[in-house]
């Protein structure tokens, strides 16, 4: 894949950890085995605020981006009935994401 | 981590959230459906902190992950029930804590922005619940030939009157001997309703209110003692009417209905959706005075057992306590009215009852039992065996006679 991907943060810049599937950080999860060894991403700003509208846990998180090429990884349609638009990336381990990435959305400030 | 402002419950309500359908994941499920012991339930995560995740959950049904899923609802509706807990798990779904709050105790910045439908492609739909003030009481008739766009007039009209009775049927035996006469009641006892929503038909009442610019004489009136008992009653209905839907849940018989209970299993049963209505699917949910108490939902298979256990109680020996208000010398037959405002014929049935007649008067309390005969006007019950229990002016009267 040639293109931009978003990722969720933990903190207000990106890490290491942000960049770890479940499966390399030993954290128990559902779903495909394969999936579980890959990053979910949004490909679009439209996804990303449609994420946020949906659930209130993305709006108070830090969003990246970062430019990827066929070096970095791979990409896959993973959907699901519900969620069409789900896609896992698998990274290349070799590589330092967080240089790649840079925070283009930070936490929408909560009214009322 | 966010922590709700409400008491933490002694023990969580369910031992873990296992995801049986996830909705929406991004690494990891973020909102899914969830079979506890008790009931399905629908989970949405709204915060995480060092191995800890944290959920809103919400009573579900399999109806309403469908209209999630199609988009029918937005997912705010979809989380605005009256109750929800805020469960904190570990990264297995065990449930570490659990709260039970009112869904409007949560913060607007964790839930999700109005009239969003989960998938992008099903773009924004009308809200038909709001996160604000639950309503007092709620019936909410759901599927099958109710659409959200056209409800048929003939449809609506019978369920408009079904509710009706059913609202009236809950709240006047509490009141009723406060005013002189049922329609002395009915005109200053107001039932306020909000906008009903087609979706499928969502009947909405505030606490009914006391009209004191109708009443003759208003201080004869104690607002806030009648205000106390529509507030009991209304919590009366929906414990027993959750209680009834959870034995009928669980398979369990309908075979201890007291007096009391009866009126709330004939208006659930009344209520209920059955393979033959118009609807698949009944919500009931309100505001009661302390407990908590999800929402009841009853589907079309429960509703033909409540059905039948109200047909099994009616055919019954039952015993009614009540007061009598009027005895026909002719027909040697007395009216009896119940605690719960309902007038029923007696007849005696044996030469023992027949010959007790004779020392009743209007007012005496009574105890009868025998079989029990519905009728569309007034009730019957066949007395095998009558007790005076009080004299008119509340005298206690211990002897059977």
């Amino acid at each position: 894949m040639r293109g931009v991907i978003y990722r969720s943060l933990r903190g207000a810049k990106p890490e290491a950890i942000d960049f770890q599937s479940h499966a390399e950080r030993n954290v128990s999860s559902v779903g495909p085995e394969c999936q579980k060894w890959g990053l979910s991403v949004w490909l679009s700003e439209e996804d990303v605020k449609h994420a946020r509208s949906v659930m209130a846990f993305f709006r108070r998180k830090h969003i990246a981006c970062g430019q990827v090429t066929p070096l970095h990884g791979v990409i896959k349609r993973t959907p699901s009935g519900n969620q069409p638009n789900h896609h896992t990336y698998w990274r290349d381990h070799t590589i330092d994401f967080v240089p790649l990435f840079r925070v283009v959305m930070p936490p929408v400030p909560a009214s009322g | 981590m966010w922590e709700p402002s409400g008491k933490e419950e002694p023990r969580p309500f369910a031992e873990r959230l296992t995801p049986s359908e996830v909705l929406y994941y991004f690494d990891e499920p973020l909102l899914f459906s969830s079979d506890t012991e008790h009931f399905p339930t629908l989970c949405y995560k709204i915060d995480e902190d060092q191995g800890i995740n944290e959920y809103l959950v919400v009573q579900s049904s399999g109806d309403l992950i469908e209209r999630v899923k199609r988009g029918r609802i937005s997912l705010l509706s979809a989380l605005a029930q009256p109750w929800c807990w805020v469960a904190q798990t570990d990264d297995q779904f065990n449930v570490k804590r659990s709260w039970g709050q009112s869904t409007s105790s949560i913060p607007p910045a964790m839930l999700p922005d109005q009239g969003y439908a989960l998938n992008r492609e099903h773009g924004i739909v009308k809200e038909t619940h709001h996160v604000i003030s639950a309503p007092f009481l709620s019936l909410y008739f759901k599927g099958n030939d109710l659409n959200r766009n056209a409800l048929p007039l003939n449809i609506f009209k019978t369920l408009v009157d079904e509710a009706y009775a059913s609202i009236w049927r809950i709240f006047t035996p509490a009141i009723y001997e406060l005013f002189a006469t049922e329609r002395e009641l009915r005109k200053i006892v107001n039932i306020p309703i909000r906008e009903p929503a087609f979706n499928s038909l969502l009947i909405e009442i505030e606490q009914p209110a006391i009209d004191v610019s109708a009443m003759k004489d208003p201080e004869k009136l104690d607002i806030e003692d009648t205000n106390a008992r529509l507030r009991q009653a209304n919590t009366h209905f929906l414990e027993v009417a959750y209680q009834i839907s959870k034995i009928v849940d669980m398979g369990g018989a309908l075979n201890r209905i007291t007096d009391e209970n009866f009126d709330v299993l004939a208006i659930v049963s009344q209520l209920a959706p059955t393979d033959r209505s118009y609807y698949d699917l009944l919500e009931i949910s309100g505001r009661t005075i302390d407990k908590k108490i999800p929402t009841i939902l009853i589907n079309a298979e429960a509703g033909e057992l409540l059905r039948y256990a109200y047909k099994a109680a009616l055919e019954d020996k039952r015993t009614i306590t009540g007061v009598v208000v009027e005895i026909s010398a002719r027909s040697s037959t007395f009216i009896i009215r119940t605690s719960q405002y309902r007038e029923i014929t007696c007849v005696p049935v044996s030469r023992e009852v027949f010959e007790q007649i004779a020392p009743l008067v209007t007012g005496t309390q009574v105890r009868v039992t025998g079989s029990f005969i519905e009728r569309k006007r007034r009730d019957r019950l066949d007395v095998s065996v009558l007790e005076i229990t009080g004299l008119p002016g509340g005298q206690p009267q211990a002897l059977m006679l």
